[in-house]
Formats: structure tokens, sequence, C-alpha cells
């Protein structure tokens, strides 16, 4: 019985063994490290994001595994006019491009990114995108807000067909800007003509109060006391700056794909390939979800919600490829629906 | 027709309130022009101002036709717009966005109860042909010389018979000549239309010509009221003197005394005159003479003092001679038959009858 | 007037600089506008290789039913409400601080100048926070006090609720122009009438505001086109009441589901306004042609005699206070608050919540020092040469028979119709391609900012149109270059017109977010730019604390040049 006890320690312990090994092993492999002596002949990485937040964290997180690379990093909507504007003019300054899929698109269809190898980061191909053009980082998930002072869990709705419930009419807010875009997701698993007809309905029937103002003033006055449609990320931001407030959830759950792309003409190629491996890798994905609170919901994530989605129980509206097309079509229609343009 | 009485008005300033007007009192007869006359500064627009009810007085009482219409000590003020005045300002201040009928009109047409557009017409026309603007009645304001303007804020003034007619230094934005032409007139008309006048100026010329009676005001004081022939030929001090007329003042120190005269010695010049004063030796004074009652002389004689030429002026139907007589230049007006070169030594011969002496300022 | 024959050399390189510099900083936007609205279809950018000649911009927003049954008479409405609430209240203010005797005037104005400082979503908040229909504090009050049940009774979230924040965020602009206005009136004309029997309203009535006429139809125009243009508030509180205006077009080209922003929708929808602004601006020349003859300012100092208010002044000290309560000061109580105590609200607030972290955070941050020295430095460079711009171009325009002077105007007046992003994107595009090594550092972001001219422009002719002719001739006639007359006669009394103008644009150079934004890099870094990062962050305590800085440092550049304004006018 002793005996059998400790090999099964000793098996354990070497199994936890082998899989830290296994986490730390891509830093190390030499490839790696040849890419890294490359990197830091080159002394620099640039390195675009959506938003500030998304990219400040980057350069210390990056220098304390890969010191002596100036990292510079910028944060803006207008980043794909700008990539595009400088490549035309032959000013390429940026290396690494981080943003959602379609936010890529235009630089796939301009060829302004490369493909390469992801595997020497840990990163699955399953986890890549456009021929490996892209590596994937993060997601987002659309959720529902309450004000937890004045609502319990069970008074949220669960699915987004339960904002009907009359009980919530007249409490709910959501963002002018994301409505449209969780409608255009919507259509894809209900058809066009039914997430049209939802947009309507939440418009008419549910006094919903839709505006670009910024929805977590409007959940702490207590204005209104749900948010239909918001961020997770930004949600866990807000709750962390002290906002009273929960997320749920709703089913069919919509999900956003974040990734990082080598630019074709960076002006550092080698550091480049480091940075986007690195955030694609698990060491990025981790620092990641902890600056921002935006995770990786992807196949091989390890956290509950990643498992729920790829579980095969939930609906789930994965940002792929073969969609967007189609969600970014019903976004305009959407959109008029819901500011009243249209009936 | 007005009567002001212990007018006082301060204005705040940086170094504490400043009186501009110190107890100022007056009376203007029916029908009379009188001027307040004095250097910039001294009070006279702010007077001016408080008469016609754009400022308001600290204290003292103003009273236009009988009616009281300012007297802070019981409370009563009338507001300009219920004041039976009519104002000519120095800015002419013409509505430029108005023709010239209109400018005029405009009195009679705030009026309430109202006239009829008859009436009013036919008022303005007999006002602008009283001022020789008639012909002009359409012209837009911005089209009006420096002159017309200044007719035309005169008709707007009495186009409603006020009991009193005001005006802030009217000719002094008008070219020299037609200063002249313009005095004669203003004071033609007003004497015509029988209307009680209050003018404000500081040039002596423009008050003794169209003033019945004037006041001369200093820091905030009337120094001096009376006819311009009184106050010419008895001046109370060296400062009315000094503005009423181009005056010579000579500084000096008496000297000694003989009964009732007194001889001065003239400051840098050594040489004395003689003058009537009772002022005691020692006294520090100045004499005032008046260049017309100087005389030049070829020959030395009593009563007189050396000089040396030191400009010429001529000026028509005299000549002014500009003596230097150590220290002083006296201006003498002469015939314009004595010539007398620059450079030359002349005498000036000076009658103690005609100078008056005060005790020196300050 | 002065033909071109009197101009000497020194004179004519001055005016050909001036309006050289003019012409290009705003012929490089205008001509992108133009370019990009017949350029399709929107998945490339103008200017890209796939990109074609077409209409298909202008018949994508132009064929739209709804354009015409609600766009349009909902942009109308709102426009004609939000004019005529601002004007009213500017007027009243700028004729309170002007011309009476209301206590406290220096701290009304500078306070006055608040809302031009705080950013607008932060404005929205507060106004929000006072007036939403649930859980507004206004609300709350009154249901307290009356006993009905909410909500409500007031709602922001409506057309008139829009109307009413609308003004209160450009009543500031509008008053800046106004005092400009009111302070070279001539009191005489005002006196005279009083002395003529007129009562006080009849003066204002007939005397008045004919005579102002010209200096309150440059504010009206400008304002009616900065409205029109205006999306931030109708997007925050219109859109809840279906509210859709036409430039929520633009902001819906330019923030598309996927892909690029549609420059081309956007700009053939900016074009209307361009058109408009120069309709507007051919309405203005005709009225106040007769005007240009109002010469008011002969050279003699003027006393501006203040209106004792008297027994007014309660009602009159009520007004501006409870204006600056709504405009200013509930905003900035919010926006201090949320920096000490950032999600907290005071109701539910302790001690422990307080914290002047976000301010050390802030000090602390290289990015902060270099934001404030850029800030000073691209706000106050642009505004002065914007100042100068304006300067040039309003004497050209009202004082010179130079050809072409016509144009001059209408060019400065269709600055106001170009929506920022496309300023933005004109700009980077020029200085991507030209070898001139400006692009990422703050010298792009003067250049960027300094097309707005209109408002100078505008300011300066109706100064220079105040002024006597003979003032400048007497010193050509004492031998002075026309140099020499501009800077020692004309400058000083026009200092009045160009001191409002150079504080408007200085403020708003400070707040301009969408110019740096685009044009970013690490060295140009600007305070707004930081401000709307921190804002998009979530960070509420960091990004608060930032916009109370920006205040508190704009303020004494407020004060200072008030303390100007007053030394030139005679008191």
């Amino acid at each position: 019985m002793k005996r059998s006890f400790a090999a099964l320690a000793a098996l354990a312990f070497s199994i936890a063994l082998s899989l830290t090994a296994h986490a730390q092993s891509w830093k190390d492999s030499p490839e790696v490290k040849a890419l890294y002596e490359a990197a830091k002949k080159e002394g620099k990485v640039v390195v675009w994001g959506t938003q500030r937040r998304e990219v400040e964290w980057i350069p210390a997180a990056f220098s304390a595994l890969f010191p002596g690379i100036d990292v510079q990093v910028l944060g803006d909507n207008e980043i794909a006019t700008r990539a595009i504007s400088e490549a035309r003019a032959g000013r390429n300054q940026v290396d690494v491009y981080w943003h959602s899929l379609t936010g890529t698109m235009p630089l796939i269809q301009r060829d302004l990114v490369v493909a390469h190898d992801w595997t020497p980061f840990g990163v699955a191909k399953q986890n890549t995108a456009f021929d490996g053009k892209m590596g994937f980082t993060s997601n987002i998930v659309y959720v529902f807000v309450y004000n937890t002072k004045v609502l319990k869990e069970s008074d949220v709705p669960k699915s987004w067909t339960d904002v009907f419930d009359p009980k919530h009419k007249g409490k709910m807010t959501a963002s002018m800007f994301l409505a449209p875009r969780f409608v255009g997701a919507l259509g894809i698993v209900w058809g066009e003509e039914k997430a049209l007809q939802y947009a309507r309905d939440l418009r008419e029937k549910t006094d919903i109060l839709l505006t670009r103002a910024p929805r977590e003033s409007l959940l702490q006055s207590g204005e209104r006391v749900i948010s239909v449609g918001e961020i997770d990320s930004q949600v866990r931001a807000w709750i962390a700056e002290g906002l009273p407030i929960a997320f749920t959830v709703p089913e069919p759950v919509i999900v956003g794909q974040f990734g990082a792309s080598v630019m074709g003409k960076a002006p550092n190629p080698n550091a480049a390939r480091l940075m986007a491996g690195y955030l694609a890798s698990l060491d990025g994905k981790t620092a990641r979800e902890k600056a921002t609170f935006q995770s990786d919901y992807g196949p091989t994530a390890e956290n509950e919600l990643a498992k729920r989605l790829h579980s095969g129980k939930v609906q789930v509206v994965h940002d792929t490829v073969q969609i967007m097309a189609a969600k970014e079509a019903l976004y305009p229609k959407a959109a008029s629906i819901l500011t009243g343009q249209a009936k | 027709m007005l009567t002001v009485t212990g007018l006082t008005k301060s204005f705040a300033s940086p170094e504490g309130p400043l009186k501009v007007v110190d107890d100022v009192s007056f009376v203007v007869s029916e029908a009379q022009c009188h001027a307040l006359l004095g250097p910039s500064g001294c009070g006279k627009t702010t007077t001016l101002r408080c008469i016609a009810g754009l400022e308001q007085a600290d204290a003292g009482s103003i009273e236009i036709g009988g009616q009281t219409v300012s007297d802070p000590a019981r409370g009563i003020f009338v507001p300009v717009h219920e004041r039976s005045i009519g104002m000519v300002f120095q800015s002419y201040a013409i509505w430029p966005h108005f023709d010239v009928f209109v400018n005029v009109a405009y009195p009679l047409q705030v009026q309430r109860p109202r006239l009829r557009t008859g009436e009013i017409e036919a008022r303005v026309m007999e006002v602008l042909k009283l001022v020789g603007m008639d012909a002009m009645a359409r012209r837009p304001a911005t089209r009006l010389s420096g002159g017309q303007q200044q007719r035309v804020a005169l008709a707007r003034a009495i186009v409603r018979n006020p009991a009193l007619l005001l005006l802030d230094e009217p000719l002094s934005n008008l070219d020299a000549r037609l200063r002249d032409t313009m005095r004669k007139e203003l004071s033609d008309l007003i004497a015509r239309i029988g209307i009680t006048a209050l003018l404000v100026t500081h040039d002596q010329a423009e008050a003794f010509s169209m003033a019945h009676r004037l006041a001369l005001m200093n820091h905030g004081r009337i120094v001096q009221e009376g006819t311009p022939r009184e106050i010419y030929a008895r001046p109370l001090s060296a400062f009315v003197a000094k503005f009423i007329g181009a005056a010579n003042v000579v500084k000096g120190t008496v000297h000694a005394r003989d009964g009732a005269m007194a001889k001065v010695l003239v400051n840098g010049s050594g040489q004395e005159i003689a003058v009537a004063t009772d002022l005691a030796a020692g006294t520090p004074v100045e004499i005032v003479l008046r260049p017309e009652k100087l005389s030049l002389q070829a020959a030395p004689a009593p009563g007189s003092i050396e000089g040396r030429v030191a400009s010429v002026t001529f000026q028509g139907s005299n000549i002014e001679y500009a003596i230097d007589i150590g220290g002083t230049v006296l201006r003498v007006t002469a015939p314009a038959d004595q010539d007398i070169a620059v450079g030359a030594t002349a005498r000036v011969r000076i009658d103690a009858a005609n100078a008056t002496v005060f005790r020196a300022e300050g | 007037m002065q033909g071109s024959g009197n101009l000497d050399l020194g004179a004519r390189l001055v005016l050909a600089f001036g309006a050289g510099i003019a012409i290009y900083l705003i012929l490089v936007p205008l001509g992108m506008l133009l370019f990009a609205a017949f350029r399709g279809p929107p998945d490339f950018l103008p200017f890209e290789p796939g990109a074609k000649w077409t209409l298909e911009n202008f018949r994508a927003v132009y064929s739209e039913g709804a354009l015409y049954s609600r766009i349009l008479p909902d942009t109308l409405i709102f426009v004609v409400g939000t004019v005529t609430l601002t004007f009213i209240v500017a007027f009243a203010l700028a004729w309170l601080i002007e011309r009476t005797d209301l206590p406290g005037r220096e701290i009304w104005f500078a306070i006055i100048l608040f809302p031009l400082l705080v950013p607008i979503p932060v404005l929205a908040i507060a106004w929000i926070f006072l007036m939403g229909p649930n859980a507004g504090w206004l609300n709350l009050a009154l249901r307290w006090a009356t006993g009905i049940e909410g909500p409500g009774p007031i709602n922001i979230f409506s057309m008139p609720g829009l109307i009413l924040c609308q003004s209160l965020a450009s009543v500031s602009y509008v008053f800046i122009l106004l005092t400009a206005a009111l302070r070279t009136m001539n009191p005489a004309l005002e006196e005279a009438s009083g002395a003529s029997g007129a009562a006080p309203l009849t003066t204002f009535r007939r005397i008045t505001l004919p005579v102002l006429l010209p200096g309150l139809l440059a504010p009206l125009i400008l304002i009616t086109l900065i409205t029109a243009e205006q999306f931030e508030l109708p997007l925050m509180i219109g859109l809840p009441a279906r509210i859709i205006v036409f430039s929520y077009r633009i902001f819906f080209e330019l923030n598309p589901a996927g892909g690029l922003p549609n420059y081309g929708g956007a700009a053939a929808i900016s074009l209307p306004f361009i058109a408009f602004g120069v309709l507007l601006l051919l309405l203005y020349n005709r009225t106040i042609r007769r005007a240009e003859s109002f010469v008011t300012v002969t050279g003699k100092a003027y006393r501006q005699r203040r209106l004792a208010l008297g027994p007014w002044r309660i009602p009159a000290l009520i007004f501006v206070i409870v204006y600056l309560s709504l405009a200013a000061i509930v905003p900035a109580i919010v926006l201090l608050w949320t920096s000490f105590f950032g999600y907290t609200l005071p109701t539910s607030a302790t001690a422990a919540d307080f914290s002047v972290e976000p301010y050390r955070q802030l000090f602390a941050n290289p990015s902060f020092w270099t934001g404030l020295k850029n800030t000073a430095l691209v706000a106050g460079v642009s505004a002065a040469l914007v100042t100068f711009i304006g300067a040039i171009l309003g004497w050209i325009i009202s004082r010179s028979e130079i050809r072409g002077r016509r144009l001059l105007d209408f060019l400065s007046v269709m600055s106001v119709g170009i929506p920022a992003v496309i300023v933005a994107l004109a700009v980077m595009m020029l200085y991507l391609s030209v070898p001139i090594g400006v692009y990422g550092t703050v010298w792009i972001l003067i250049l960027a900012y300094s097309y707005r001219f209109a408002t100078t422009t505008r300011l300066a002719r109706a100064g220079f149109m105040q002024i006597h002719k003979e003032l400048e001739e007497a010193s050509a006639i004492s031998g002075a270059r026309w140099l020499t007359t501009q800077l020692r006669v004309m400058l000083p009394l026009i200092m009045p017109a160009l001191a409002s103008g150079f504080v408007l644009l200085f403020i708003v150079g400070v707040r301009e977010f969408t110019l740096p934004l685009v044009l970013y890099s690490q060295e140009n870094v600007v305070l707004s730019v930081l401000l709307w990062q921190l804002f998009q962050n979530g960070q509420p305590a960091p990004s608060a604390a930032l916009g109370s800085i920006i205040i508190a440092v704009v303020l004494p550049v407020i004060l200072i040049t008030r303390r100007i304004l007053r030394a030139q006018s005679v008191e």
C-alpha cells in the first residue's frame, strides 16, 4: 500500500513536472532563443491595438520575459486606416497589429500581414486564422450587467429573449454602439428575419434606453439597473473600479475573437514575430487576462466558461471568418431599426 | 429754469473715492445760455451728465423747469428718459442705421401718448429747416459730414421743445473755420427759439461768445461765476486769469512797498514792476498781464521793462511779439504798423492798472 | 478702403503670407473632403488603388426615405431650438457681464467658460445624473416636494432635454463672441436715445439691437453651423428618444461593424454642411452690407457706462447662478467627486473611499508631463496662428480691395463644416506623402488644428468694421508704413476681438481630441488624448482627475486674457 502510494506520488510529481516544463519550454526552445537574439539586435518593437488599455500592459509583461527590447505601444480606433495609409506611403512603423477578426480583415485583404509558424510558441493550429496570419490571443463575450444593490441574480434575464419579461420593462439600457453588433450575431443563429424582429421588439416593447452615453454612469446612478449586451472584459474592469455590479452570460452566447498579426513590412521583423508569438502564447494570455480582464475562451483554454462554450451543450455564436460577412450585412439594418429610422 | 444746489459726485478709483464734482451750485434763468468752462477733468461733463440723468449724483439737488429731478437726500431720481431735456453729445451720437429724418423724428416717435404721423412730420421738417438740413431729410446718417451731423444732433435735441438744452462740447469735433461759423449759428439759433441752454466746454472763446453767464470750474468746484465781461475784467485767481484769456503770467516776489503800491522783482530778470496790491514784502506772487494791454516803446521810460524780441508773429491786423525779459517771455500784441525786428531791444510798458496780482499758488 | 496701390512691399508680404497659410491650411482638408465624397466603394480608402469615382455615397445617403421624413425634421427642430435658447441665454449673460454692474462679473466670466473645457461625455453624465427620469437628483427632489410619482417629471431623454443640454454646452462659445461685440458699442448712441425720451426697452429695441446687428449675426451663423454638426450629445441624449440628427449619419459611417471607416460616406454627408455654411455667409454679407458703415470707434476711448441694476440685481444673479449651476458647477462637482471617489455615490460614500491616488499616479506618469507641455504648445501656437490668420483675413476682407477677398471669406466659413476625422485623414495623408518630417511630432498637430479660422476671421472682420478708416489714414499720412499702422494703431484697437478669439481657440485646442488621436505618437501625446484613453479604459477616477487638472490649468489663461481685455477698455 505504501509502495503504490509512493509510486502514485512519484507519477503525479513527474506529470506535474513535465507539465510545467512543457509550459516553460517554448521560451527555452532553441528556435525561440535564436529569435530572441535576433530581436535584441533589432532592439525595438511597435505594437498597435484597439485601445490604450489593451496594449499598455504589454511593455512591462514582455520585458519581464524578454528584456532588452524597447516596446512601444499605440491604442486607437483608427489603426486600420493608419496602417494602410502608412504602408501606402512607404512609412512602415508598426510591427505587430492586434485587433478583432473583422478589424484585421482590411489588412488581410491588402496583403499587409504575413503568415508565420505559431507552433514554437505553443499555439495550436486551431488557435490561428487566415492560414497562420493571425494568432488568437483572447475573446470577449456579450453579457448582461445588473446593479447588485437593486437586483438579485435570479431577477436578471438569462437569455436574450428573457429581456421581454414585463418585469424588466423600463429598467434596461444598452449601448447603441454594441446593440447592432449583437443583433447581427444573433442573426447567425436565428436568421435575419427573427433577429431584425428582435431589434424591433427591443425598441418598441421594452422601453430600453439605447444610448451612446456611458452605461456605467447609468448603472451607477440607478437610472437604469440592467444593461443588455456589454463586453465582459469591460464589465470586469468596472467591477474592479468599485461599481456595484455583476453579470450573467446569456444564451446564445456571442463570442468575439481577437488576435495578433505580424506586419509584412515590419521594421523589426524578428522582434515582431517574437512579440506576436508571445501574445498568442499561454504566458501572453495569462498576462493579458490579469491586466485587461480579457480572457481566452478558445477550445484549448482551461477556464470554466471556455469549457462550457466548447462542450456542445450551449448555443454559441463563435466569431469566425465564415460568418463575418453575414454579420456585417445585418449590422446597418439592425442599426437602422434600433435608432428608429426604419420600421 | 435750471437750479443746481450742492451737487456732489465721487467716483471710485484705485486711490480711494475721487470727488469729481464738489458742492457745485448755480442757476440758469429762463431762455439764458449758461456755460460750464474748465480744463479737462474739472468735473464739468460729469455735472452735465448728472443734470441729464446719465449719472446719479451722490448729494445735492437738481431742478429742471420747477420739477426736482434729482435729490438723493430725499430719494428722488427721475430717470433720463423722463426728463424734459435735449442733449447734443460731443460725438453727436447720430444713429447710423437711420436717415436724417428718423434721427430727428425719434424723440417724437417714442413719446407717449403717440403723436400723429402728420404732426411728427410737420414738426421734424420745421426743425430741419431751422438748422438748414431740410433738403437732406432722407439722407442716410452714415453719409453726413461732421458739420451736418452736428446740425442733425441739434435738431434732434430741440425737436420736442424740451425745458432744457444740454450741449457737451458741441463744437470741439469741428475744424477751426467751421467752428467759428457754427458758433455764431448755434448762438443765434438758441436765442431765436428761446430755449434754456447749458453748455459745457473747455474752449474759452466758445463760452465767451455763446453764453450769457459762465461758471469756471476746477477740480470739481466752481471757482468763479459771472458774465464773460466780469470774469475777464476781474478774475478772482491766477487760474481764472490764465484760463480766460491768453495771458502773460509773470512770477516774482514783492520787493518793496510804497503805500498802496508795491514793487515786484521779476524772477530771473532783475527788473521790477510796479503794481497795486496789499500783499506784504517777501510774498511770492503771480502777475497777470493781458497782451493787448501792453505796449512797446522804443525808449526807456518809467514803468517799463526791457527785453529782447524773441519772435514776431504776423496776425493780420496785429503783430504778436514775444519779448524775453529774462526768465520769462511776455507776449505783447501791437498794431501792425509798429515794426520791430527780431533780436532788437524793446521796452514793454506795463500799466499798473492793467496788472492783476495774485499770491502765487502752490 | 485701401487699394492695392497703397500697400508697400512689407504689407504685401505679410498679407500674402497670411492668406497663403490660410489657403494652404484649409485646402488640404477641404480638398480631401471633396475628393473622398466622390470615391468608393467603402471598403477602400479614398486614395487606394481599388477606389473609383462614384456617386454611390450620395445616392446611399440621399435616397433614403428616412432622411426626409425623420432626419431633416429632427435636425431642423434640434438646430432651431438650440440656437434660439443658446442665443437668448448667451446674450443675457453677455449683457449682464459687459453692460451692467452685476456683482462678481469677473468670476462669472471665467466660470461661464468652464463647459468649453469639460469633455462632452462628462457634461452629459452630469446632466443625466441631474435630470435622468428615474434617478435624476432634480427629479428626486421634485418628486419629494410635490409627491408625484416617477419617472420624471423631467425627462432629459427627449427633444426639449436634448435642446437644453446642447444649449448649455454651446452658450460659452456664443457668450465670448457676444461680449466682444458688446464691448465695441458706443454708449453715447444709447444715451442719446434716453435723452430723447425713449424708455430703456425702446432704446434696446430701436437702437442697441440694430447697431449691434453685425456683431450678433456672426455668432449666430457660426453657432448654427456648429450645432448642425454636433453629434455627441444627440448620440447620448437624443438617440434614446429616437431623435436622429443628420450628423449622426457621419458618426455611423465612421464606425462600421467591420472593416474600415467609410470616409467617402462621411464626406458625402458633410458636403451639405459646407454648402449650408456658404449659404449662410451669403445671407450674412447681404444683411450687413449697410452696417459696414456703422462705424462706432472714432479713436476716442469709450467710457463703458454700466447700467445700474438696482433691485434687478437679485433676479439677475439668480439667473446667472442657475445657469452656471447647470452648465458648469454641477459638472465640475461631478468631475471632482469622481476624481476622488471613483464610482462611489455621495449617498453611500465613506471617508475610506476618498483617495488622491489618481492624482498621484497622474503626476508620476511621464506621459502626463509630456502631454501637459505638448498641450500648452499645440493649443497656444495653433491659437496664435489662427488668430494671426484671422486678423490678416479680417483686414483683407473688410479693409482692402484686393481681388479674391470674398473667396477668402467663404473659405474661412467652410472650415466649420468639415468633420474633424476627415481633417485628420487629410493631414495624415499629406504629411505621410511629403518629405517634411512633421509626421508624429507636435508640429503636425499644430498644422492640423489650425484650419479652424472661421471664428477669428469673423471676429477680426467685425472688429475692423467698427474702426473708422480715418484712424488708419491718419497714421499713413503721418508717414507710417502699412505694417507700422497695423501694429501701432489697428492692433491695439482690435485687441479685444483678437483676445476673445485667442481664448476661444486655446480652449478648443486643449479640448480637441479627434485630431491628436488619429495623429498620435508617443512623442506628441496631448492631455485630451490621455483623457480620452483613460475614459475609454473605464477608469473614472484618473480620467476625472485629469479633467479637473486640465480645467485648473486653463483657468489662468482665461483670467489673464480677461485682464488684458479689461485693460483695453476704459472704464
